[in-house]
């Protein structure tokens, strides 16, 4: 039997700064491991990994946020992340042993669900031949899990399981995903799900260099030039957001025309739902790309936001939904169904067409302008 | 020297408006869900089908599924393909990520010389993003993702690619081949034909791919377990570290604010609304 301990966390960062979602998972990691530890009266940690260029101060950052143990590999190569070599350092440092590490294989390993980190969670957990689960966003450790394979004689039960649990299906369900039999059980977490511990400098931990010397065939893919996009639309500061949702199918092109003018002409921006975003509508390419897009999506896979004033049009309002907007101000509705669920968080709710409703509204709005200039 | 390449597909339920079915509990019922092939796929397939059209590959298409999945192999032709291969066997059911990734990667080795593999970014069922870059790491060939446009020099056997790194940085890339490359889907990949020939020869290749679709059996090859050189205990239920514990439908939201319900047909109703929104954003100086 492989000797398994530790809470493992792949530490991303980005032009010398660690990801929000990377102290995060620290937050998350020392929680469940004091947890652990209590409940089975041992002393397992929370080990860190940073990897790329001039990263050193980073750890000591990791070590005010939680971690006991972090390690690090420093190089010019590595200074900008890379698939290959990144994920063959990892597994490098997971499986060597060292003053600190006397055993086999970490007991859990997070990763952030961002685009980097759910590439190399993928490759790394094909380099340890262990499972994966992505996009989680509550974890907690059960014991007494009974399971057998269809090859396996007897059922077997497994303890100190980490129970990874994921909006699934485009939001539909909520699927609980564990790891048995192998390690280590590992996830990739949603940006946002967790606390951070606050800083606190009196944190102590131990730093480990590890000294990466690859084999030529890692740094097969050269990057050339990389080049700063700036299409990203930020939500996160708008003062009014008009938000539609699958209520547009009817007329897709309409109902995005009509949540931009309402938006507009109240000095707001456009978001849209997750469904909608992902919706197979057939619009002009331009409205596609400026408007049924992730990056204008509210919700708990997309943008978290708080403005004064926040229309859903059309939205029903599953809890994903919710958790990226339920700290706006105020909450108004259209919906043709006054039980959806969006009704549960909103302090209006206009029962009705949104397609009758909009354009109305649109009127009055401009009319009540006028009327306040004069 | 010939061009290879493969894309990787998967048969996924359709979730698109309309289509997608629920159990009384408010969970999925997959198996009233009809079947489409994953949306992310058949953008990677332009992208496959742009190195038939620029550069005379060879395009293969390969899916894991049960012998239903012929209705996507179906759907893979119609926008031409090669050949088609679908690997089947009751003992590559309920496999996880991993063990799909192991699965693929010995039925690419069967196929001989591959110089490109494309994948879709995430299927739309599993929606972990997972099977492409474990199929490239178990093959041991460079790993290109989120590609957004490449260009390939045959002669050297190199790609240069473009891809989004996080969603906001454009970073170009060169490897040699093999490699295997996860295309973008936000926003959807899109192959520029600029020349008239390349727009005759996709022409003519979309036309031939509706005609086989009608005759799909004519140009797919199903494999078994038992024809690849695999470890069999490392595919399916068998060769998966994850198991899916429990489904739950999401939970009903309570009710957090005392929510006033208008007629949204009566002009009185929204008079009051578009007062109160004109009156807040006042106070708040936003108008």
């Amino acid at each position: 039997m492989p000797t398994i301990r530790d809470i493992w966390v792949y530490l991303e960062q980005e032009e010398g700064q660690l990801l929000e979602v990377s102290l995060e998972m620290l937050g998350e990691a020392r929680r469940l491991i004091d947890d652990l530890n209590k409940r089975h009266n041992q002393d397992e940690k929370v080990v860190g990994v940073v990897l790329g260029h001039n990263v050193g101060t980073l750890c000591k950052e990791a070590i005010y946020h939680g971690v006991d143990v972090v390690y690090f590999a420093d190089d010019p190569e590595l200074e900008h992340f890379r698939l290959e070599p990144y994920t063959k350092i990892i597994g490098d440092i997971v499986r060597q042993r060292n003053e600190y590490k006397d055993y086999d294989k970490p007991r859990y390993f997070l990763f952030p669900a961002t685009n980097n980190g759910r590439d190399i969670s993928a490759t790394v957990l094909a380099e340890l031949e262990s499972g994966l689960a992505s996009d989680c966003n509550e974890l907690y450790v059960v014991d007494g899990i009974k399971y057998k394979r269809p090859s396996e004689r007897e059922i077997r039960t497994y303890g100190k399981v980490l129970a990874m649990k994921r909006p699934d299906f485009t939001g539909f369900e909520w699927s609980t995903i564990v790891c048995l039999g192998y390690s280590p059980e590992a996830c990739s977490i949603i940006p946002g799900s967790f606390k951070p511990l606050s800083r606190d400098e009196a944190r102590k931990g131990k730093i480990i260099e590890h000294k990466a010397s690859l084999d030529e065939k890692y740094y097969r893919v050269k990057i050339q030039t990389r080049e700063k996009l700036d299409t990203g639309i930020d939500l996160s500061k708008a003062k009014v957001i008009v938000s539609f949702g699958r209520g547009i199918r009817e007329n897709p092109e309409l109902g995005i025309k009509l949540s931009k003018e309402l938006a507009q002409m109240l000095n707001g921006d456009v978001g849209v739902s997750r469904g909608a975003a992902l919706a197979p509508y057939n619009v002009e390419p331009s409205v596609k790309a400026q408007y049924l897009t992730e990056a204008r999506q509210i919700g708990e896979t997309g943008q978290t936001v708080a403005p004064k004033l926040y229309l859903a049009i059309g939205i029903s309002g599953a809890i994903q939904h919710k958790k990226g907007m339920d700290k706006s101000e105020i909450i108004i509705s259209i919906n043709t169904d006054p039980h959806a669920p969006i009704s549960q968080y909103s302090d209006y709710l206009l029962k009705g067409d949104l397609f009758h409703g909009v354009p109305k509204l649109l009127e009055m709005i401009k009319k009540q302008k006028e009327n306040v200039a004069s | 020297m010939s061009l290879n390449v493969l894309l990787l597909t998967k048969q996924v339920p359709d979730f698109s408006e309309g289509m997608v079915k629920f159990k009384p509990d408010n969970t999925l019922d997959r198996a009233s869900t009809p079947s489409t092939m994953n949306p992310n796929d058949k953008i990677a397939q332009r992208a496959a089908l742009e190195a038939k059209v620029k550069y005379g590959a060879t395009l293969r298409v390969m899916s894991m599924g049960p012998p239903e999945a012929e209705k996507t192999m179906r759907e893979a032709m119609s926008m031409y393909a090669d050949e088609l291969y679908l690997l089947s066997d009751r003992l590559m059911r309920a496999a996880d990520t991993l063990a799909t990734a192991y699965t693929l990667s010995k039925a690419i080795l069967k196929l001989g010389r591959i110089d490109l593999i494309f994948a879709g970014f995430k299927t739309q069922d599993g929606e972990t993003g997972q099977t492409g870059p474990q199929t490239a790491w178990m093959l041991g060939i460079p790993l290109i993702t989120h590609v957004v446009g490449y260009r390939l020099d045959t002669e050297r056997r190199i790609i240069r690619a473009k891809r989004l790194v996080n969603g906001k940085i454009i970073e170009a890339v060169e490897s040699p081949f093999p490699a295997l490359l996860t295309i973008e889907a936000k926003p959807p990949y899109e192959p520029e034909y600029r020349s008239a020939r390349e727009r005759l020869v996709l022409k003519k290749l979309l036309a031939e791919g509706k005609r086989r679709a009608s005759n799909v059996k004519d140009y797919l090859k199903v494999w078994s377990a038992a024809e690849l050189d695999a470890d069999l205990a490392k595919m399916g239920l068998d060769g998966s570290p994850t198991v899916v514990l429990k489904v739950e439908p999401i939970p009903q939201v309570k009710a957090e604010r005392n929510c006033k319900i208008l007629d949204g047909t009566n002009l009185e109703d929204l008079d009051q609304i578009a007062r109160f929104i004109v009156d807040r954003l006042r106070t708040n100086k936003i108008l």
